[in-house]
């Protein structure tokens, strides 16, 4: 009578459900419905009025081809004469949690996320993330990283998509002009996108899932950045799906090695530390 | 279609209740439970193509119901740190009118605590599934209900006297 399995049968008899729930899941439904058909239309049309700014800025300025989807020019490749060149990868991130490896250049920082991603904001501070940072400039110039597992029959184009709506509670991209467009990076689905800040920053991010796990790596250029200062490209030389079945090669600007911080991505979602047993997956 | 749409209401109507209640048991609050059930109901009708052919739909809601319960919870202790625990100490469990074994063991249990207990000791999964819906192992479930079932028997001894 008193085995704990007949106590709790017992408590879970005193939560009754209002009735018309089945009715409530239905107007839930037609809700969401709604709101993503009315995302969707907003970012598609802004994709598209992007690629036209960049196409007719491309044709203007006869300058070369930023590698990646975005035909927008990445705010790390922004056109200036006196730009140090991208500095050399030769340090190596392994984040102990997100499951990944990262390349980043001699000389900066890094800091490991302490907690798993809740999708909390994607930010310098935050304990979630992991960040690889300019000592220098420090929360001014940095690349954030985070990375959560798939909902068991989740498709990677839906966790993407579900990202990058949800842009403005992760803190990023928050400025009103941005460009770029989906693609495969490393035969993974993905969304890259460069993007305005508040006060005169810029962001870049790449949003990519495999089967099992998506990631979120985003780099922050602050408005204290003097526009001189040897910002690290952030996809460099990567060949982006698109680009490589038409058999693209990309310009290398830096001088052997890697020259962008996607170019060094390793994504290994068996590593991460909530990584779910496989035989979970239903 | 129609007949998919049938047996998707079908299995909402035969599963939403139990849910519910174990999901009450699990977060301490109603409206919690109510917004965790129709989360995961509706992943569940989003994907009822390949769902109703599972061998184990009923697992697979639960999946998914502990999956958003992981979610929220992590986001809401980031939130709220330690004044999320405070805050679902006294919900619920807390206003039950007679207080009986199981409101006041629920009450100083922690959330991943109660959903070990009501996962493996109520519902009946094993430690290891209940391990792979709350993203720990086997022996961590079975650490966390044991932890509930000896605050229960405590509860139940004091009774006693």
């Amino acid at each position: 009578m008193s085995d704990p399995r007949s106590l709790l049968e017992r408590e879970s008899g005193r939560f009754i459900q209002a009735d018309g729930a089945f009715e409530r899941l239905v107007r839930r439904r037609d809700h969401k419905r709604r709101n993503q058909r009315i995302a969707a239309g907003v970012l598609g049309i802004a994709v598209f009025a992007f690629a036209a700014i960049g196409f007719v800025r491309l044709l203007g300025a006869e300058r070369g081809s930023v590698i990646g989807p975005a035909t927008s020019p990445s705010p790390t490749a922004s056109p200036s004469p006196v730009t140090q060149p991208s500095p050399s990868f030769t340090e190596t991130f392994d984040s102990p949690l997100h499951g990944l490896s990262i390349g980043y250049p001699s000389g900066w920082r890094t800091r490991a996320a302490s907690e798993p991603w809740s999708h909390g904001e994607v930010t310098f501070d935050a304990p979630e993330v992991d960040v690889i940072f300019d000592p220098t400039l420090r929360d001014d110039l940095y690349l954030a990283m985070v990375s959560e597992p798939l909902d068991p029959g989740e498709s990677e184009y839906e966790w993407v998509r579900d990202a990058v709506l949800d842009f403005p509670s992760f803190g990023i991209c928050r400025g009103p002009g941005g460009g770029g467009g989906d693609d495969t990076l490393q035969g993974n689905y993905g969304f890259f996108w460069a993007c305005d800040e508040p006060h005169g920053a810029s962001g870049t991010v790449g949003i990519v899932a495999t089967a099992t796990r998506g990631y979120i790596i985003y780099l922050y250029v602050g408005d204290e950045v003097p526009s001189t200062y040897p910002v690290p490209d952030f996809d460099g030389a990567v060949v982006f799906g698109e680009a490589a079945a038409r058999g693209e090669t990309p310009e290398v600007g830096g001088v052997g090695g890697p020259t962008g911080f996607l170019e060094t991505l390793d994504l290994r979602p068996g590593d991460a530390v909530d990584a779910s047993n496989p035989s979970a997956s239903p | 279609m129609g007949s998919d749409a049938a047996a998707f209401e079908d299995f909402f109507r035969g599963q939403t209740q139990s849910l519910y209640a174990h999901l009450c048991l699990i977060t301490g609050n109603r409206a919690e439970a109510e917004e965790l059930a129709q989360d995961a109901f509706l992943k569940v009708w989003e994907r009822w193509d390949r769902v109703a052919d599972m061998e184990e739909p009923i697992g697979y809601l639960y999946r998914t119901a502990m999956n958003l319960f992981r979610k929220r919870y992590r986001r809401a202790v980031l939130a709220l740190r330690k004044t999320v625990s405070e805050e679902l100490r006294k919900d619920e469990f807390s206003t039950v009118e007679d207080r009986s074994i199981v409101a006041r063991t629920l009450v100083e249990l922690t959330p991943r605590q109660r959903a070990a207990l009501v996962l493996t000791e109520l519902i009946g999964f094993s430690s290891e599934e209940a391990g792979n819906m709350l993203g720990v192992s086997a022996g961590t479930v079975r650490a966390l209900a044991s932890r509930g079932r000896a605050a229960m028997k405590q509860h139940l001894e004091a009774d006693d006297v």
